[in-house]
């Protein structure tokens, strides 16, 4: 009974010692005194976590995983060389400012920390598109689409009319298309912001199709299905998922949730999970 | 065993619930916590897969962005402290500041007014929302600072700029109208009464008194206080002020809220001391004059930086300070 109270007690005790809040090694050297008034290092390191830091911890973060998963390459560093003696040419004598703006130490510290990483990370995206390919297309359903926005429901129907015709779709939506969709050939994925019949008619096209008219609220919309196989138009699906901010976004969650990301300190947790709610493991 | 246990039935069955509550307040203790990792003698701050970061290098990362910010926070409010004393004064006064700031926040965002003033907080360096109360002493504790500096500073700083923002304290009698190209008869009748007694020698504080429809100084005579060429009145207005001497009335004056007769009471240095506005105008015209006074005061106090010559340098550079 005795053994069973204490341990019972220690439980107790521990429970209430589980946040946990770091610190740096010297925290308690001071960084300057004046007057009765001294400030200590460890106060520096807490008032800069407080200014949320989450944007260092996702890049430091990353350039581990980019390390591990990318070597920097004969051509990378060449290219950067380059990259970076334009740079050098474009902004002049105010490098000094730009590079204490952003944090880096010397030049050559810009050149591996951020061109460098941006190889680093194009080629990451890449080894990621390529190696899960099958799996993208599945995801993101990519199509090449035309698309007409039409508000008023009979002049969606007279346009639709036009096109089983014979009219070129694209002429059409010149005439009656609101500007945001000019009847162009685009490029769509899940990634694209479409409302959601339009994205539901795309998605389960297997040939090229043209839809019936599709209102979505207050207004309409015709699609024309022009590729409907992903594997068609491999090109295109690799050059447009590759630069689209979103689909980066989500390899880079990936990435970090496959190396189980974890953070110590509860603050800087809470304030990393707002911004990035998808990295963490723990 | 078993037989004592169907003896001491009742107190197993207490024991159980219990342990099974106290189980299961541990567990709710906990299962939002985060685990320590610390390696060799250091708090590991993240981890990608077998890789640790310690604070120490993060450290390093986050200060090369927001170091020097931080210490010129710090050093800013060490200055302020070490030169002011805290005084009964500054609490009063934080302590009214620090309500009606929560209230406004309160109204404003609703019952989670808490999350955003500590959002405010935190982007002025302070943690929680008891900190807010602190932070206003430390603003008063600031001005004071600053206004014996500019105080004991006069001669050098105020030629220049009463020269370039031509400040002065000036009063005036407002006859409102809502539109004062095309008044009604009764504002025309009450602007004809106003500038007839004007006429006919009313004093200006009578005609404050009688026809000034500015409620927000109709008991002070009309005192508008300190203004300047920055402050933001309106243009016909300004302009006429500005174009007095200290004592002198202008004519009667059309601005968008009606006619106005304007009298400048003061523009010598003792008369708009009493005003704040004097002083922050002061430091807002010379924005480098603030860190000079902070690196002045802080120079007097023997600040020492533990001979980091590096931190020196960055951090005069960041005040605009030269040698």
């Amino acid at each position: 009974m005795k053994k069973l109270l204490f341990i019972l007690s220690i439980s107790l005790v521990l429970s209430a010692c589980g946040n946990v809040t770091t610190t740096i090694s010297n925290r308690n050297d001071n960084v300057f005194t004046v007057g009765n008034q001294s400030v200590n290092w460890g106060q520096i390191y807490s008032v800069m976590l407080l200014s949320d830091p989450s944007g260092v911890v996702r890049t430091m973060a990353l350039e581990i995983i980019l390390n591990q998963e990318v070597e920097i390459t004969a051509e990378m560093e060449s290219r950067a060389d380059e990259e970076l003696a334009n740079f050098l040419e474009t902004v002049g004598e105010s490098i000094d400012m730009y590079l204490s703006y952003y944090g880096f130490k010397d030049i050559e510290d810009f050149r591996r920390n951020s061109i460098l990483v941006q190889y680093q990370q194009e080629a990451l995206i890449l080894k990621y598109y390529e190696e899960n390919i099958d799996d993208i297309i599945s995801r993101y359903r990519p199509r090449k689409v035309r698309i007409m926005e039409v508000v008023d429901p009979e002049t969606a129907a007279l346009a639709l009319s036009e096109i089983r015709a014979g009219a070129d779709f694209q002429s059409v939506a010149e005439l009656y298309s609101s500007p945001q969709f000019s009847g162009t050939e685009t490029f769509v994925s899940n990634n694209t912001q479409l409302p959601f019949l339009v994205r539901e008619f795309i998605n389960f096209q297997t040939v090229p199709t043209l839809s019936d008219v599709i209102p979505a609220g207050t207004t309409n919309y015709l699609v024309q299905v022009i590729v409907a196989d992903p594997y068609k138009m491999l090109d295109d699906v690799r050059e447009n998922l590759i630069s689209d901010n979103s689909f980066v976004e989500q390899v880079i969650e990936h990435y970090m949730r496959a190396y189980n990301f974890t953070i110590f300190d509860r603050s800087l947790f809470d304030l990393f999970i707002q911004q990035f709610p998808n990295y963490l493991g723990n | 065993m078993l037989a004592v246990l169907k003896r001491q039935w009742f107190i197993v069955v207490v024991a159980l619930v219990l342990f099974s509550t106290l189980i299961f307040y541990v567990y709710e203790q906990n299962k939002d916590n985060l685990p320590a990792r610390r390696v060799g003698g250091k708090d590991i701050v993240f981890a990608v897969g077998d890789v640790n970061v310690s604070t120490d290098e993060f450290f390093e990362r986050l200060y090369a962005q927001f170091g020097i910010d931080a210490v010129y926070m710090f050093f800013d409010r060490a200055v302020v402290d070490a030169a002011i004393p805290d005084s009964n004064v500054f609490t009063t006064k934080a302590q009214i500041d620090a309500e009606g700031v929560r209230r406004n926040f309160q109204e404003y965002y609703g019952p989670s007014y808490e999350s955003f003033l500590v959002d405010a907080l935190r982007s002025l360096g302070y943690s929680t929302i008891n900190d807010l109360e602190r932070y206003f002493v430390y603003v008063y504790k600031r001005q004071e600072m600053f206004k014996a500096y500019v105080d004991e500073n006069l001669d050098t700083i105020a030629p220049d700029f009463k020269q370039t923002l031509m400040p002065r304290v000036v009063s005036h009698v407002l006859v409102v109208m809502d539109d004062p190209l095309n008044p009604t008869a009764e504002e025309q009748a009450r602007l004809d009464a106003a500038q007839a007694a004007w006429a006919e020698g009313m004093s200006f504080e009578e005609l404050v008194r009688n026809f000034s429809d500015d409620t927000s100084n109709n008991l002070t005579n009309g005192l508008l206080g300190y203004m300047d060429v920055n402050t933001n009145f309106v243009l016909e207005f300004k302009l006429a002020a500005l174009r007095l001497e200290a004592g002198e009335i202008s004519d009667w004056v059309r601005s968008s809220f009606g006619y106005h007769l304007i009298r400048v009471d003061a523009t010598d240095i003792e008369s708009l001391s009493i005003y704040q506005e004097f002083y922050d105008a002061i430091l807002g015209q010379d924005q480098a004059l603030q860190a000079r006074i902070i690196w002045n005061k802080a120079t007097e106090l023997n600040v020492n930086f533990y001979g980091n010559d590096e931190l020196v340098v960055a951090l005069k550079k960041y005040m605009g300070i030269e040698d």
